[in-house]
């Protein structure tokens, strides 16, 4: 309570961290703006934030733009997310259940990220054609791995008492699993599960933006090879503005779920 | 640490010790296990790939044997070996500056509290961006070479490396810094006698996860614009539909990330027991 309180005093030039934050951001912004206009920077190579900010908000109300582009990224990401995050818990259970392969897993988990997972991409398309399919498979597996080691370190810091209890009471497996594995792993599983969105979009952008024919990440890939810059930048503000929004909003969640346990 | 058997079947006796009374490994025999033990998972791997292969239109899907056979087709090429040392020394060069680069300004954020806490935020955004989609603007600011590519990679990993070392940098010991206080070490002996060692298993990992990214961020930057490399050379067989081909590439990469990936993990291992 007192080292929080003597974080919230501390303050540099008047202002705490989030207004430090805050002004960094208007820096860049402001760089953005002031930079191309100032012929700072070569306005071609990157147009003025008020000329790209405009675009962006076209495409966003553009159906077409929604059907072809948007929709299917958006479509791949949430089915991507919901594989890892299904899958990722499934794979944690039953890694945590049996140590031999937890010891086969362990090491493989650990170096997982360093496997370049994008160079599968045309083994997917072979076997799953053209199509959204090998999309949300490639994000899905960049993003698995992250729901598995969270909820194997969740799992690991249930008290040994609380698992002797379940087994006293003699639930069935799927009670176990339900009643008390998983309620007693959530804070770490949303921890995985933000790391997992993350990679979806990650995966799905990179996999659009290299071989796709559609979605947000072949819009930006397309405009850049045929020069038209504003559409490209556009296409950039909007993906990150959906990488932020995503971490902010699932940072909000784990607040909010850190100030009911405290409460 | 956290694995303490609770994995374990839960009725064991209180106190039991597991393995007591069974003599220790020699160290040759439990290194021969752990070998075993990881390539327990890509032995399956190739055993259910072959299988399938063999279900499947070999044409279409290949399997282990022809993958190799591609794979070594490639390695009579001099274009494929050229691109292979390209690879290489750019994987070396932008790992080496991004985990230096990274330690170096996580270090220097860290030693205060306020400004981790300042820039902890927006490189954890940026670690979550697809930085794929920004490519086109590297290379609109930085041109078309082996420059951009290296810039590119350092993007991957250099952010996540600072954020390691900025965390472990706030979170050392207090105690030990009154220590040093106390004996009033000078600023270089307290460097190298409590902050680095302090930081050393953090510095083991970022260098593992970096050299991961820096791959990642090498493969891509090769397959969207390069003309030489792994990536662009992956593109290319993409381009013919060259599927053995494509398959052994795939193996080699593979290959080419994970071993160094292993190497420092036993690194990392060795390190965090020592500490």
């Amino acid at each position: 309570m007192r080292r929080e309180s003597i974080l919230r005093q501390d303050r540099r030039l008047g202002l705490g961290p989030r207004a430090w934050m805050l002004v960094g951001a208007a820096i860049l912004l402001g760089l953005l703006e002031i930079g191309p206009r100032s012929g700072l920077i070569d306005a071609f190579t990157l147009p003025p934030l008020s000329v790209i900010l405009p675009r962006a908000a076209q495409l966003l109300v553009d159906q077409a733009f929604w059907y072809r582009y948007l929709g299917p990224s958006l479509l791949a990401i949430l089915l991507a997310f919901v594989i890892a995050a299904i899958g990722g818990i499934a794979v944690g259970l039953l890694l945590w259940r049996f140590a031999f392969m937890r010891r086969i897993f362990d090491p493989w988990l650990s170096i997982y990220y360093a496997i370049p997972t994008f160079a599968l991409y045309p083994l997917l398309v072979v076997l799953a054609g053209i199509g959204l399919v090998p999309v949300i498979l490639l994000g899905a597996l960049l993003a698995i791995v992250s729901v598995i080691t969270t909820t194997l370190d969740g799992l690991d810091s249930i008290p040994r008492i609380t698992i002797k209890l379940a087994r006293a009471l003699q639930l069935s497996t799927m009670d176990y699993v339900l009643k008390i594995l998983i309620p007693s792993t959530i804070n770490q599983i949303v921890v995985g599960l933000r790391l997992a969105l993350s990679f979806s979009i990650i995966g799905v952008m990179a996999s659009e933006f290299i071989l796709s024919t559609y979605g947000l990440g072949y819009f930006i890939s397309y405009a850049y090879d045929h020069f038209s810059l504003n559409d490209m930048y556009a296409g950039i503000v909007i993906v990150l503005f959906l990488a932020v929004a995503v971490n902010v909003l699932f940072g909000l969640l784990l607040r909010g779920r850190s100030m009911r346990v405290s409460l | 640490m956290k694995r303490i058997a609770l994995s374990a079947p839960v009725g064991d006796a209180p106190g039991a010790v597991k393995g007591a009374g069974v003599p220790p490994l020699m160290p040759l025999a439990r290194a021969l296990i752990e070998v075993l033990v990881v390539l327990a998972l890509p032995a399956f791997v190739v055993v259910v790939w072959a299988i399938t292969a063999a279900v499947v239109d070999n044409l279409v899907f290949p399997g282990p044997l022809e993958a190799i056979r591609g794979l070594l087709l490639d390695l009579g090429r001099e274009g494929y070996r050229a691109s292979i040392l390209t690879t290489v020394r750019l994987l070396l060069l932008s790992w080496v500056i991004s985990v230096v680069g990274g330690a170096l300004i996580g270090f220097g954020l860290g030693l205060s509290a306020f400004w981790s806490r300042v820039f902890a935020t927006p490189m954890f955004a940026f670690y979550c961006v697809p930085l794929v989609t920004l490519y086109p603007v590297f290379i609109l600011f930085l041109g078309i070479g082996e420059q951009v590519r290296v810039v590119f990679a350092i993007a991957h990993a250099l952010p996540p490396m600072a954020l390691l070392v900025m965390g472990a940098t706030v979170s050392i010991d207090k105690n030990l810094l009154k220590l040093a206080d106390a004996l009033t070490l000078p600023w270089h002996a307290r460097l190298t006698k409590i902050i680095i060692p302090a930081l050393i298993p953090t510095l083991a990992s970022g260098a593992r996860i970096a050299l991961g990214l820096t791959m990642i961020g090498l493969i891509l930057a090769g397959m969207v614009s390069a003309t030489s490399g792994l990536g662009h050379e992956l593109v290319n067989n993409i381009a013919n539909a060259r599927v053995d081909r494509i398959t052994g590439q795939i193996i080699f990469i593979v290959i080419l990330a994970v071993v160094p990936g292993l190497l420092l993990r036993w690194v990392e291992q060795r390190v965090s027991r020592y500490q």
